[in-house]
């Protein structure tokens, strides 16, 4: 990759970091295997140029000769959060139909359960330069993972005059996103909200603010999440505060409210995703949520009450991403495979069951309408489904509104390693404090 | 004082049925199967929901009874990672049991036979075995990720065994040990009196009759390697064993078919537990 | 009993010719060599590098470290999860007890009444926990959910206050610990109990000792090393234990397991999760250290 986005080497390695350290200095080699440098100066996210600079794994690979010479081997190895893609009878449509027209296999594996592990499962084999055993992985924007792995240069930089359902079809919100320029190495798979999730029939008067999850009338009833970025930024914007405009010491006043809330007995505990069984099971009333699993919830009739929130001070908007790690086995057949998700056809018959965000808008149409093989697939899901396509379609949660999407808060966008730290320390005490 | 005075006495050998001898002799045994019945419990709810139907949305285990169906046994293989961790977790279980088991039962008798002016070197031995027992799974898990980290192995297979031997060797060790203690030599004496080498004693002699132990070691070691989370979980790398998929699974909810693999595992428990009493009784 | 008994035997020739020759001089070494490599090399080595480790600076993206002889990160660490090595202490301590008292009478009536049936007793008590322990703990956060069949019924019979819950309380926590760690105790204990001479008993009964006596006298103290044994093996692990608070528990009962656990791999803070390790590690073997000498260190010899 030749190009060089200015002072890049420089943010790579922060001169910060060797304060108090020994005096070391690392050879070529090391910097190579241990990574640029062991920087704990990472620019991240915030558009920062994701550059390449000379030593980087990635150098001259995902340039466009590199793809030209690249080959389809009709196989594919995809990683991917679980319940995330069409499932009828075991198998998964979408992917049949892919394997059919293209001759492609795909070994689908549902191993990402969050971007923490996932991250320490694959980072081993990418710090010694060696394969995942995967061609496309699906890592989430809102946590700092998906930052390291362009900041360290181990994603294959994709090549869009081979996606050409991308360039068409591509929504506003994932199109030249602010944490991925020109989508230089990421296809948003599914994006998703953030919000409050509540069941109606005990929650009476839930209101629209975020504030219910401070409400003293439901102590103990009350789920927020476990990841520190997650409840950081609700806090955030409990207190009115904009996440991605917000400064540190916006930070410390949330954290002191989390805190607060946590010492007045009101958070039953904090929860991965599995806040949604203790919804569903009464332990909990009022939760921190994702907007998709509510609307799964719902599909089981016993669990009609799950409601979700739009709060006035808005949601949290969050994208799942693809990605093809370095030294990745079938570079081609994952950037077809990718591309493939972005026909409004194929997106149908994926947000008929995933009802996140839905990345291509045309796929409304296709719901309503299907006009090609997807008619077959969508009417062979609808028993396991159990509601019309026109639910989904129509669903605001799925296809949301220009002005809701434009309302949707985005994280913070974090500079470096240091902001990072900074936020874990205010509020992993809170989470895993006493 | 008389013997027929003697407090006891003869209970102690005749068991006399006086009333509250009554009441006591069926105290333990009822305790102990209300605390076998106890340790049950979960798994006689996690059979029943094995039958459990499921009912629109995700095929996730539903916790309220929606009515019988064998279903998830039929489809017992629909969830691709949870049945390869399963397999995982055998082999893995196996492998290390063997190789624990072997080693710890020599080591064992290592530290039973010889005193210390024989075996230089034996109290450091005990006291790495009490640490081993001692430390913490959470200690010994991050402690191997930052030895496979800094050497640069790959975590997969082989790292479970070597993690699962490692925690595995000592607890066997003590089983065997406990066992040999007791170990009458005279025996042994006799085979080589017989004109027996070392090694065929062992083999005829002394092995035979600490079977028992080692069988138990054995059961040991592989129990906890089938059950191991926590050291798995730092160790596994991308192939996860059941144990580390399951509770990575947890987050929205366990498939059905969860629940079909541990009452299989419980069966087969069941099946040894038959088995030892149709050997019991065939040695007697 | 010593080697040197059989050279000396009088009945001689046939034992001498294998009672010599460095065979059996190294023979201790031999039988403890594979152990003891597999032991050194992947248990006490890995301690050394988490010592090592804790005084490092770890990059949390690439896992690379330095070292830094950052002594700092140890007290830090504890002044931040102090109470979590607390709660994790007390949790411990009453689920041992407990399994302790539990365990004790099951474990003598089949060391001494089992019979032959003894095998089909012990199995019974360890198939239970053939299921993984995972499995087993997500079962009982589910059966005591507040809508779950137990909860529901003592609710509907005004058993309870209907605000009552289990999950989340430390309860729960140190009821999960002391079911999941139940065989960690009870085998021991067997083993112990079974190795008691029944003969002594017999000769207690002799000396007109009464059940009560037999047991407080005779059993009791016989039992020791396996109560101890038992104590440690289930006490420690419990100490370290995380998933069960992690499943069953709440926001005021954090364990320091589960911040351990954090660290690394969830922070991938490897100096922190490092540090408290290593503090975890000592905490385990000062209270072992300090049971020992009041019991005396002969018995942990002796038993193991």
């Amino acid at each position: 990759m030749a190009t060089n986005d200015g002072d890049s080497t420089e943010g790579l390695i922060d001169p910060a970091f060797f304060r108090g350290l020994t005096q070391r200095r690392y050879s070529r080699r090391q910097a190579l295997t241990v990574g640029a440098g062991v920087a704990s100066s990472l620019f991240l996210a915030s558009g920062a140029g994701a550059s390449v600079a000379h030593g980087l794994p990635n150098a001259g690979i995902g340039t466009k000769a590199w793809w030209a010479k690249q080959k389809l081997n009709h196989k594919v190895d995809f990683a991917n959060w679980p319940y995330y893609i069409d499932v009828l009878k075991g198998k998964h449509p979408s992917l049949d139909h892919f394997t059919a027209t293209t001759k492609i296999k795909v070994n689908y594996q549902e191993v990402v359960q969050d971007n923490a592990s996932f991250y320490a499962k694959i980072r081993p084999s990418l710090a010694a330069g060696q394969a995942t055993g995967y061609d496309i992985m699906v890592m989430t924007n809102n946590n700092p993972e998906l930052g390291y792995l362009i900041e360290l240069g181990w994603l294959i930089p994709l090549d869009h005059a081979k996606t050409p359902n991308f360039n068409k079809y591509a929504g506003p919100l994932v199109r030249n996103p602010p944490y991925d320029p020109k989508n230089k190495y990421t296809m948003a798979w599914q994006s998703g909200w953030t919000s409050v999730g509540y069941n109606s029939k005990l929650v009476k008067n839930p209101g629209d603010s975020v504030h219910i999850l401070f409400d003293k009338k439901y102590a103990g009833k009350v789920g927020m999440f476990s990841d520190p970025f997650e409840l950081g930024s609700v806090g955030l914007l409990a207190l009115g505060i904009e996440p991605a405009h917000s400064t540190e010491s916006d930070w410390a006043k949330a954290a002191k409210k989390l805190q607060q809330q946590k010492s007045d007995g009101i958070v039953a505990a904090y929860y991965d995703q599995s806040y949604i069984q203790h919804l569903k099971n009464g332990d909990i009333v009022v939760s921190q949520c994702y907007s998709g699993d509510i609307f799964q919830a719902n599909l089981n009739s016993k669990y009609k009450d799950l409601t979700l929130m739009v709060p006035k001070e808005g949601l949290l908007i969050w994208t799942d991403n693809m990605v093809i790690p370095l030294h990745a086995a079938n570079p081609l057949d994952a950037l077809t495979c990718m591309d493939y998700f972005y026909s409004p056809l194929t997106q149908s018959v994926v947000e008929y069951y995933n009802d996140y965000i839905c990345p291509v808008p045309a796929a409304k149409q296709q719901l309503l309408h299907p006009t090609g093989w997807n008619a077959a697939a969508l009417k062979a899901l609808k028993p396991e489904i159990g509601l019309p396509t026109s639910v989904t379609a129509n669903s605001l949660v799925v296809f949301p509104s220009p002005a809701r999407i434009k309302a949707s808060h985005p994280y913070y966008p974090f500079k470096n390693q240091e902001e990072i730290t900074a936020w874990t320390n205010l509020f992993l005490p809170i989470i895993q404090g006493a | 004082m008389s013997l027929d005075t003697a407090p006891d006495v003869k209970a102690s050998r005749e068991r006399p049925l006086g009333r509250k001898r009554k009441v006591g002799r069926f105290a333990l045994p009822t305790y102990s199967w209300l605390v076998i019945a106890y340790l049950v419990f979960p798994i006689a709810v996690m059979i029943a929901y094995s039958f459990n139907r499921v009912i629109g949305g995700l095929q996730l285990v539903s916790f309220s009874w929606n009515g019988f169906t064998t279903l998830w046994y039929q489809q017992w293989s629909n969830v691709p990672g949870l049945t390869a961790a399963f397999w995982l977790s055998i082999r893995l279980a196996l492998v290390s049991t063997v190789v624990a088991t072997v080693l710890g039962t020599l080591l064992a008798i290592a530290l039973v036979r010889y005193r210390s002016q024989k075996f230089r070197g034996k109290i450091a031995v005990e006291q790495v075995l009490f640490l081993n027992i001692a430390a913490p799974e959470i200690v010994m898990g991050a402690s191997l990720l930052g030895l496979f980290v800094t050497l640069n192995i790959g975590r997969g297979f082989v790292t479970l065994v070597l993690a699962h031997v490692m925690f595995s060797i000592a607890y066997v060790t003590v089983t065997v040990r406990a066992r040999l203690a007791g170990f009458d030599r005279s025996l042994e004496e006799a085979a080589y009196d017989l004109g027996a080498n070392p090694l065929t004693t062992f083999r005829l002699v002394t092995l035979p009759l600490i079977m028992p132990g080692v069988l138990a070691g054995a059961l040991m070691a592989f129990a906890l390697s089938i059950d191991d989370f926590v050291t798995s979980n730092f160790v596994s790398g991308s192939s996860d064993p059941f144990p580390v998929w399951v509770y990575g699974a947890t987050r929205v909810g366990i498939p059905p078919q969860v629940f079909v693999f541990g009452t299989f595992i419980f069966m087969v428990g069941i099946g040894f537990a038959f088995l030892s009493i149709v050997l019991a009784r065939k040695k007697s | 009993m010593d080697e040197s008994v059989l050279t000396d035997h009088p009945r001689g020739v046939a034992k001498e010719r294998h009672s010599s020759g460095w065979g059996k001089k190294f023979a201790p070494y031999l039988l403890s060599l594979p152990a003891g490599v597999w032991l050194v090399l992947l248990f006490i080595v890995p301690l050394f590098i988490l010592l090592v480790q804790s005084l490092e600076t770890c990059s949390p993206a690439t896992g690379a470290c330095v070292m830094t002889w950052s002594w700092g990160e140890l007290p830090h660490q504890v002044n931040l999860y102090h109470q979590q090595f607390v709660t994790s202490l007390i949790f411990a301590a009453f689920a041992t007890i407990i399994d302790l008292v539990i365990s004790f009478p099951i474990a003598y009536w089949i060391a001494f009444y089992g019979g032959r049936r003894k095998n089909f007793f012990l199995i019974m008590l360890l198939v239970p926990f053939f299921v993984s322990f995972i499995i087993r703990t997500i079962v009982w956060e589910f059966i005591l959910s507040n809508n779950g069949f137990i909860l529901t019924f003592l609710r509907t019979q005004h058993l309870v206050p209907s605000g009552f819950h289990v999950l989340g309380t430390s309860y729960a926590v140190i009821a999960g610990l002391a079911y999941n760690y139940l065989p960690f105790t009870a085998l021991p204990l067997y083993v112990a109990i079974e190795r008691i001479d029944r003969r002594v008993l017999d000769a207690a009964y002799d000396l007109y000792a009464n059940r009560r006596e037999a047991f407080l006298r005779v059993i009791l103290p016989l039992s020791m090393p396996g109560i101890f044994a038992a104590f440690l093996l289930t006490f420690i692990p419990a100490f370290g234990d995380y998933v069960n608070q992690e499943i069953l528990g709440g926001t005021a009962n954090t364990m320091v397991g589960t911040v351990i656990q954090n660290s690394f791999l969830v922070n991938f803070d490897y100096a922190g999760g490092a540090s408290l390790s290593v503090v975890l590690l000592a905490v385990a073997l000062l209270g072992i250290w300090l049971y020992a000498r009041l019991l005396g260190t002969s018995t942990i010899n002796e038993y193991l």
